[in-house]
C-alpha cells in the first residue's frame, strides 16, 4: 500500500521518521498546557512539603502531594501497617483557632465516618497533630469532574451515567441526615473504572461553620477554572439560593440544587445564568432532561425534587427510554443502537452562483462563434455548481462520495422501497391495458376482454402493494424511503371509490328532488313551477356537482392527512415489551 | 585526557530506561554552566549525557552541508571530543542560555576553525567520546525529505524531533515498567491532537473499558507527557530561560517556519 499516512489531527502527511508514528507538530502542540492543572497556582494556603509532614504522621509514609482542594491540601500516602494507599487531607492551619472547633470537628468527623457507601469517599480516620487538622480517607485514583469539564461538555450519554451514581451517594447520605452542602465538580471524582465517588461530605459545614456568612455580597464568581485558593466557603455558583442567604438552615434540598447546576454544566458546558435556558436549546438532547434539570434548579426548595432518588429515577427513565433518541451533533455516533439513515437529495439552487454562471454562459452564445464554446463550458460548470446534494435528514451539504452526513451522522444508505415501485408499475400496467384496449378497439374481442379484466386487477393490486410497502417502510426505521408513493397508491383506489360513492349518493338525492312536482315538466314544454323552476333545476344540477365535489375533497383531505400521520409515526421497539 | 573520555563513556553506558529524578538533576545543562571553569566530573557527565541525547541533529547538519556519511561521522565524533575536552567553551558563550543554540553555534565554529586541523589527526584508535549509532543515523538521514531549508533550520527541526522521540521513549518505558505497554500503544495517538477530538468511544471499545475510564487514562497520559516534555526542555536550558518560549521556538521549527 503506498497511501501516504497522514496525521488524523492536522491532516498533514506523516514523515517516515515521525516519532512513534505521531505527527511531530501535533505532539508539540499537545505539550502546551491547556488547563491550569499544569500551571502554577497562587494560593494563600501554602501546603506543607512532604518532608515537613512526615514527622507528624509516623504511621504513614507520605508519598506525594496530590493537589489542593477547597478544604485543604491532599497527599497520597501509605499506611505502613496495613500497606494500603490512602489520601491524607490537611486542613488549612488557620482553621483551628476557634475554641469550639475541635468539638465540632470530632462530631462531624464521626458522622462522616458512618458514611460507608461505594459512591462516597470513605473516611478512615481523623485527628489533630502538631496544629494541623487532618483526615485520612480513601484514595481515589482518577480525575475530578472539573478536569473532565475542561474539555468542554460531557457527552449526554456520559452525564446520564454519572448523575445516577451521584444521586445514589447523596441519597444515602441524606438518609443518614447528612447534607453535603458543597456539591461541585471538584468534589466529584471518577476513578479509573469510571465509577463516581463524592468527596468532602459535610466539610463545608464543619469548616465554614460558626457565624461565618456564606455567599452574600459581591464575590468573583469563583471562576470554575481555578482551584480554590483556600477559600473554604466554596464556589457560590453551585450553592442553592437559600444556602447563600441562610447557610446554617439548609436541608438536603440544597444538594439537589447543586446537583442541578453540575448537571446543567455537564450537558451544556456552561453554568446556568440569571435566566436559565433549557439545555436542549443549547445542545441536542432529549427534551425530557430539560424538565429534570430545571426542576432541580428551582429557586424555592419546595418546588424542587424533594428526594435525590426522584432525580435518579427520572434520569434513568430518560436514559433507558423508548422512542428514537435524537442524533448527537458533535460526532457521528456510529455505535448508537439507532443509526439514522438518510439519502442525498438533489437540490437545484436557482438563485446561486451556478445559475449566474449559466446566465453568463447563455449570454456568451450571442457574442460570437467562439462564444458558443465558452457558453457550453459555462453552462456545464454552472450546472455542476448549482446542483447541490443535501442530507435528507438534516439538510446539511453532502459530497458526492460521502457515506455519512458530517452534521447529523446519518448514513446515506437509504433505498427506495421496491414494493412501492411495484405498486406504481402495476397501476401503470392497468392503465396501459385500458389504453391499448381503447386505441386498438379491442373491446369486443376476447383479447380485449382479457386486457380489460387484467386492468381491473390494477386498483386492487396497487392498493394491496401500497399497504404492504407502507408497513415495510415503517419497520425499516429509516433505511427505506418512498412512503409518499406507497401512501398514494394505498389511497388512490379507495378514495376514488369514495368520491364516486359521494357523487352517486348526491345524484340520488338530486334525482329524488328533481322528481318533485315543482320540477316536473308540464305538458307545454315548461315546468310545473313555472319558468323559475327551469333555472332552479340548473342550479340544482350545479349544486349537486359542487356539494359532492366539496364533500369529496374535504373527506379526501382528512383521510390523507390521517393516514400520512400514522404512516410516519416511528415504530417504537418497546411497544411489545412491557415497562 | 584519556581519563576524561573513559569517564564519559562509563556514564553513557548507563541504562536509558531508568530516568530517575536524580538523573534529571545531574544531567541538567545548568550543571554544566554552573561548574564554570572548574572541570568537575559532574559537569563532564552532564555534558556527556546531553550530547548523548542530542547528537543526531549535529550529524544531520553535517550531512546537509554536503559531507559524506563517513566524513560526517568523523566530524561529529571529533566535535564531541573537542567539546568534552574544552568544556569551558560554555562559559562566556553568548548562546549559553540554551544548550541547543550553544551546540549549534559551537558546531559551526568548530567547522570553520578546527575541523581541518582535527581531520589531519589520525582516524584510527577509536577514542570515542560518545557512543553514536552512526549506521542508524545514516538510515534516519535517508528518510529525511529533501528539504531546501538551511542546515541551521534543519538542526532546530531535528532537535525538536529528537526531543519528542526521547520524551516518548521515556513515557513508553514508564508504562512498560508498570506492565501497561498495550495501554500506551492504544492511547499514544491521543498525545497528538486536542483534548476534544479524541475518539473516546472507539478507544473504549478497543480496550474493553468504559468511556469514563478511558478519559481518565488519557488525561493522565497527557499530563505525564507534558510533565516529561517540560522537564526535558528544562534540562537543556539555563534556569533564567523561559520553557514556553523554547517550546514555541521548537514548534515553529517543526511547522517549517
Amino acid at each position: 500500500m503506498d497511501a501516504k499516512p497522514t496525521c488524523p489531527s492536522c491532516g498533514k502527511p506523516l514523515a517516515p521518521n515521525a516519532p512513534k508514528g505521531l505527527c511531530p507538530e501535533c505532539l508539540m502542540k499537545g505539550a502546551f498546557p491547556t488547563g491550569p492543572d499544569t500551571g502554577g497556582q497562587s494560593s494563600r494556603f501554602v501546603p506543607p512539603a512532604v518532608e515537613e509532614l512526615a514527622p507528624h504522621f509516623p504511621q504513614l509514609e507520605i508519598l506525594e502531594f496530590v493537589g489542593q482542594g477547597g478544604m485543604g491540601a491532599v497527599y497520597r500516602a501509605r499506611q505502613k501497617q496495613l500497606d494500603r494507599v490512602v489520601a491524607l487531607k490537611i486542613l488549612p492551619p488557620g482553621i483551628g483557632r476557634d475554641a469550639a472547633f475541635a468539638e465540632r470537628f470530632a462530631r462531624e468527623a464521626r458522622a462522616l465516618a458512618k458514611l460507608n457507601h461505594p459512591g462516597i469517599v470513605t473516611i478512615y480516620d481523623f485527628g489533630q497533630t502538631g496544629g494541623l487538622y487532618y483526615f485520612l480517607m480513601e484514595f481515589v485514583d482518577g480525575v475530578t469532574l472539573r478536569q473532565l469539564l475542561h474539555a468542554g461538555r460531557v457527552a449526554p450519554r456520559e452525564a446520564l451515567a454519572i448523575v445516577p451514581q451521584i444521586c445514589d451517594a447523596l441519597q444515602f447520605a441524606h438518609d443518614q441526615g447528612i447534607v453535603h452542602r458543597d456539591i461541585k465538580p471538584e468534589n466529584i471524582l471518577l476513578d479509573r473504572r469510571g465509577r463516581v465517588k463524592v468527596a468532602d461530605f459535610g466539610l463545608a459545614k464543619l469548616v465554614g461553620g460558626g457565624d461565618e456568612p456564606a455567599g452574600g455580597g459581591p464575590r468573583a464568581a469563583g471562576s470554575p477554572a481555578l482551584t480554590e485558593s483556600g477559600n473554604i466557603l466554596g464556589t457560590p455558583r453551585y450553592m442553592a439560593p437559600e444556602q447563600a442567604a441562610h447557610p446554617l438552615e439548609v436541608d438536603h434540598r440544597a444538594d439537589i440544587y447543586s446537583l442541578g447546576v453540575v448537571f446543567y454544566q455537564m450537558l451544556t458546558g456552561e453554568l446556568p445564568g440569571r435566566r436559565i435556558e433549557p439545555p436542549s436549546k443549547k445542545v441536542q438532547l432529549d427534551v425530557r432532561l430539560d424538565e429534570v434539570v430545571l426542576r432541580a434548579l428551582e429557586k424555592e426548595p419546595a418546588r424542587r425534587y424533594q428526594q435525590v432518588s426522584e432525580v435518579k429515577t427520572m434520569v434513568e427513565t430518560i436514559a433507558g427510554g423508548a422512542g428514537a433518541p435524537p442524533p448527537e451533533q458533535s460526532t457521528p455516533d456510529t455505535q448508537a443502537p439507532k443509526t439514522v439513515y438518510a439519502r442525498k437529495k438533489r437540490k437545484y439552487e436557482h438563485f446561486g452562483i451556478g445559475s449566474a454562471v449559466q446566465l453568463i454562459g447563455l449570454a456568451c452564445f450571442f457574442i460570437s462563434p467562439l462564444g458558443f464554446v465558452l457558453g457550453f463550458i459555462l453552462l456545464y460548470i454552472g450546472e455542476k455548481l448549482a446542483l447541490k446534494l443535501l442530507c435528507s435528514n438534516c439538510g446539511h451539504h453532502a459530497t458526492e462520495d460521502a457515506k455519512t452526513c458530517v452534521a447529523c451522522g446519518a448514513r446515506f444508505e437509504q433505498h427506495f422501497s421496491r414494493l412501492a415501485i411495484a405498486g406504481a408499475l402495476w397501476s401503470g400496467m392497468g392503465l396501459l391495458a385500458i389504453g391499448v384496449d381503447i386505441v386498438f378497439g379491442l373491446k369486443e374481442s376476447s383479447a380485449g376482454k382479457i386486457l380489460l379484466l387484467s386492468s381491473l386487477t390494477a386498483p386492487f393490486g396497487m392498493t394491496i402493494l401500497g399497504w404492504i410497502a407502507m408497513s415495510q417502510i415503517r419497520r425499516a426505521a429509516g433505511k427505506l424511503c418512498g412512503m409518499g408513493l406507497a401512501v398514494f397508491y394505498v389511497l388512490l383506489f379507495p378514495l376514488l371509490a369514495l368520491d364516486a360513492l359521494v357523487f352517486a349518493l348526491a345524484y340520488l338525492i338530486e334525482s329524488l328532488v328533481a322528481k318533485l312536482p315543482y320540477f316536473a315538466p308540464s305538458g307545454d314544454g315548461g315546468f310545473g313551477g313555472g319558468l323559475a323552476a327551469g333555472y332552479q333545476i340548473a342550479l340544482l344540477f350545479h349544486l349537486w356537482l359542487g356539494v359532492s365535489a366539496l364533500i369529496s375533497i374535504v373527506a379526501d383531505f382528512f383521510i390523507i392527512r390521517r393516514v400520512w400521520r400514522s404512516a410516519n409515526k416511528p415504530v417504537s421497539p418497546a411497544a411489545n415489551s412491557n415497562p | 585526557m584519556k581519563q576524561e573520555f573513559s569517564d564519559a563513556v562509563s556514564v553513557t553506558r548507563e541504562s536509558e530506561t531508568t530516568p530517575g529524578q536524580a538523573a534529571f538533576l545531574t544531567t541538567h545543562w545548568s550543571v554544566v554552566l554552573a561548574a564554570g571553569r572548574n572541570d568537575t566530573t559532574r559537569a563532564r557527565e552532564a555534558l556527556a549525557r546531553l550530547c548523548q541525547t542530542y547528537w543526531y541533529p549535529l550529524y544531520a547538519c553535517a550531512r546537509r552541508r554536503g559531507n559524506s556519511p563517513h566524513d560526517a561521522q568523523d566530524l561529529t565524533q571529533a566535535f564531541f571530543a573537542h567539546l568534552l575536552e574544552r568544556r569551558s567553551l560554555a562559559d562566556a558563550h553568548p548562546a549559553r542560555g540554551k544548550f541547543r543554540s550553544f551546540l549549534l553555534a559551537a558546531m559551526n565554529h568548530f567547522l570553520i576553525h578546527q575541523w581541518n586541523k582535527a581531520r589531519a589527526k589520525k582516524r584510527g584508535g577509536g577514542d570515542q567520546a560518545i557512543s553514536l549509532d552512526l549506521a542508524a543515523a545514516e538510515e534516519r538521514f535517508d528518510l529525511e525529505p529533501a528539504d531546501p531549508a538551511s542546515p541551521d533550520k534543519l538542526f532546530d527541526r531535528e532537535w525538536a524531533l529528537t526531543l519528542l522521540q526521547e520524551v516518548l521513549n521515556r513515557l513508553e518505558a514508564e508504562f512498560r515498567r508498570e506492565g501497561k505497554h498495550a495501554l500506551f500503544d492504544a492511547l499514544k495517538q491521543t498525545l497528538a491532537g486536542s483534548r476534544e477530538s479524541q475518539p473516546y468511544a472507539e478507544l473504549a471499545a478497543r480496550l474493553g473499558l468504559n468511556e469514563g475510564a478511558v478519559k481518565v487514562a488519557v488525561h493522565r497520559l497527557r499530563k505525564r507527557y507534558r510533565e516529561l516534555i517540560r522537564a526535558e526542555i528544562a534540562r537543556t536550558l539555563d534556569p533564567s530561560q523561559d520553557i514556553e518560549e523554547e517550546m514555541r521556538h521548537l514548534f515553529n521549527a517543526l511547522a517549517g517556519g
